[in-house]
């Protein structure tokens, strides 16, 4: 075990070797740059256009091998097998573009008959070349699910620099692809030219799946441009900070299960990368404070007691006794109640303007009954601090007599 | 309102302003069909600058599709559109485009002031990000409509009444000369439809062209100034004290309800001083 852990530090801190360094450095830049992408991929909603993508590839990839063994004599080559890949992907994209567009089919629908008709298409090239008996085909089935093994320099830089391009794309396009996303009607007004955003996307996508593909494989390359922003999303609400975030967990993901795959050289590098990612996710998943499960729970238990202060505060101001313990125990803790549960002034007081809040909100909720609906939550707050004060203006007329009667009549009754 | 420049038309008894010379936004022969089934047919409209104009009609009579498709957002079979008596394309800075609050959605990553600096996109330059000067323009106009406290909010976090205020806000930033709303006044409490109403009013008033999308007829007349009746095709357009007869409006919701008898038409109750 400990021999494992040091070569896994070795690994990680770069000192396992040039070519593992290279490896390791590429895979952080690709995962990187596919979270990034990803970001806008997932806020599109089209997700699934990365899977169909990826497995549009296989085809272009067996087809590029026989080619490269007919006129090289060999066939290996991963710029001309990206190539091949590249240009399948293409045709597969606009196959789902034009069947979207042409016909009454839907995207998804469109994505699931390419890719699934791309994806035959390339297991049977495969199994043919298989038969073929030419040298190098046994590389190839690590386009499926990935390997780093077979990976040299120029091939990490390859990645590196085109993820590094992809990147770079981006960043200077953050503005139009954010519109984009959010309210693309808004966008086309402005005289944006929606249509060819939609393709620059796209076509950064496809760079960065083509990329993937030899490092994750295509089976699990869509997870690079999935797992991360879902993962960025619950920590940000905002798209600089999650783009930011979500690179930076595809990068970590991504250079972890290459260092872990290059000391376990048996395991597949695509297999691990995803693992990898999905603990990222798992753990945002449970401690993002505010969207995460540990801190809806936080939420959920401070929730409770606004409520029982608010309920046990509104009881003061009717003059009534309270019963419930937790509420008592609230109240007497924060000054308001004696510990013979009779309020004291402050108590009183606050009393007071609670019902005064609680009058607005009910005013509220009669005036405008959806809207209060949507709200959830934020009506536990002081209306001054949830609503327009132009709103709580208007709806204070209304209220007048009903304050008047809570604040003098609260303790005679 | 026989001083202004509008000229108007009658085919029949019914008033049909046409394009003339200072027409702030002009759509002609616009006719839009989904599946040949035509949508619209035929739309020729002017507003003009210095008011506000309402387009009304019943659901589906295509008022919204009117807006996308003078825009060129959605495919239109024939018409053209001018802005200032510039071709749409030469113009697009000068007009303002509010999308209905549904047509987006609100859990996406950003606060209202964000969504406010979307308006200043299209000012700011391709690699430009926007800039302190940027902020505190848009600020400015989330405090125009009463929103200043809630600039860090995420938008989901807003009410149907404070969304639709933030989507004002950013057409405000926008500074542009034609101002097009897709049903602003929907779905609001009372509090946000005069705040959008007084700031439509103040555009206006500073003799911007404002054209609002609008589904209650009710109070058509003492929100408007100028109004298009429109049931897939143009029923009249004009001066509201011309245009909203009872003949009118009776024909643009023809088909649909007898006006006196059955009374509400979404959710408004059609009174009988038309």
């Amino acid at each position: 075990m400990s021999e494992f852990l040091s070569a896994l530090f070795s690994a990680l801190s770069l000192q396992a070797g040039y070519n593992t360094s290279l490896v390791l450095i590429g895979s952080a830049i690709l995962g990187a740059g596919a979270g990034a992408i990803g970001v806008f991929v997932l806020l599109r909603k089209r997700a699934l256009v990365s899977d169909a993508i990826s497995h549009a590839t296989l085809p272009g990839i067996a087809l590029a091998f026989l080619f490269g063994t007919w006129a090289f004599d060999d066939g290996r080559s991963l710029w001309l097998l990206l190539l091949g890949a590249t240009l399948s992907a293409g045709i597969g994209v606009l196959a789902v573009e034009w069947m979207t567009r042409r016909t009454r089919l839907t995207e998804d629908t469109a994505i699931g008959t390419v890719l699934s008709t791309f994806f035959a298409l390339g297991i049977v090239l495969l199994t043919f070349i298989q038969s073929l008996n030419v040298g190098g085909q046994a590389g190839l089935s690590d386009f499926i699910l990935g390997s780093t093994a077979g990976l040299v320099r120029a091939d990490a830089i390859l990645i590196a620099v085109t993820a590094s391009l992809v990147s770079l794309v981006l960043i200077t396009r953050i503005k139009q692809f954010s519109l984009l996303c959010f309210d693309p009607l808004f966008a086309h007004a402005q005289g944006m030219k929606v249509a060819n955003l939609d393709r620059l996307l796209l076509l950064l996508l496809l760079a960065i799946v083509v990329i993937g593909l030899k490092t994750v494989g295509l089976v699990l390359v869509i997870a690079l441009t999935i797992i991360p922003p879902v993962a960025a999303r619950f920590w940000t609400d905002r798209v600089g900070p999650m783009l930011l975030v979500s690179a930076a967990i595809g990068g970590i993901g991504a250079y972890f299960g290459a260092a872990l795959s290059s000391i376990a050289a048996d395991l597949p590098t695509g297999g691990l990368i995803v693992l990898t990612l999905f603990s990222v996710f798992l753990i945002s998943m449970l401690v993002a404070p505010s969207r995460g499960v540990f801190g809806s729970a936080l939420k959920h238990f401070f929730f409770q007691r606004t409520i029982h202060e608010r309920q046990g505060l509104l009881a003061v101001s009717r003059g009534e006794p309270i019963f419930d313990p937790l509420t008592r125990r609230l109240l007497i803790k924060r000054g308001y109640l004696r510990a013979d549960g009779a309020p004291t002034g402050e108590g009183t007081s606050a009393a007071q303007k609670m019902a005064r809040d609680q009058a607005l909100w009910n005013a509220y909720r009669r005036a405008y009954p959806t809207e209060a609906m949507m709200l959830d939550d934020w009506s536990l707050r002081p209306i001054d601090d949830v609503l327009p004060k132009d709103l709580v203006a208007s709806l204070s007329p209304e209220l007048a007599p009903v304050s008047i009667a809570s604040s003098s009549g609260g303790v005679k009754r | 309102m026989s001083n202004t420049a509008l000229k108007t038309v009658f085919d029949g008894s019914l008033p049909i302003a046409t394009n003339t010379d200072d027409d702030a936004f002009a759509v002609s022969g616009l006719t839009v069909a989904y599946d040949r089934k035509p949508v619209l047919w035929d739309i020729s409209f002017a507003a003009r600058a210095g008011v506000i104009t309402a387009i009304v009609g019943p659901n589906g009579a295509g008022k919204s599709t009117l807006l996308k498709a003078a825009l060129n957002l959605i495919p239109s079979v024939t018409g053209q559109t001018q802005v200032f008596n510039q071709p749409l394309n030469q113009a697009r800075a000068k007009v303002a485009y509010m999308p209905q609050r549904a047509a987006v959605d609100w859990d996406f990553p950003a606060s209202a002031l964000d969504v406010v600096m979307m308006g200043l996109y299209g000012t700011l330059g391709f690699l430009r990000w926007p800039g302190r000067k940027e902020r505190a323009k848009a600020r400015k106009c989330l405090e125009m409509v009463d929103m200043g406290a809630f600039e860090g909010r995420q938008i989901g976090q807003l009410s149907g009444g404070q969304q639709q205020r933030v989507f004002m806000a950013r057409a405000l930033a926008q500074e542009a000369d034609v101002y097009l709303m897709d049903e602003p006044f929907a779905g609001v409490d009372a509090a946000t439809e005069a705040i959008i109403l007084r700031t439509l009013k103040k555009l206006a008033a500073e003799g911007k062209c404002v054209v609002v999308v609008h589904h209650d007829l009710d109070t058509v007349r003492t929100m408007f100034d100028d109004v298009l009746l429109l049931n897939k095709q143009v029923i009249a357009s004009g001066p509201i004290d011309d245009v909203m007869s009872d003949d009118a409006v009776r024909k643009t919701y023809s088909g649909r309800l007898s006006v006196h008898q059955e009374g509400p038409i979404g959710g408004a109750a059609v009174t009988p001083h038309f």
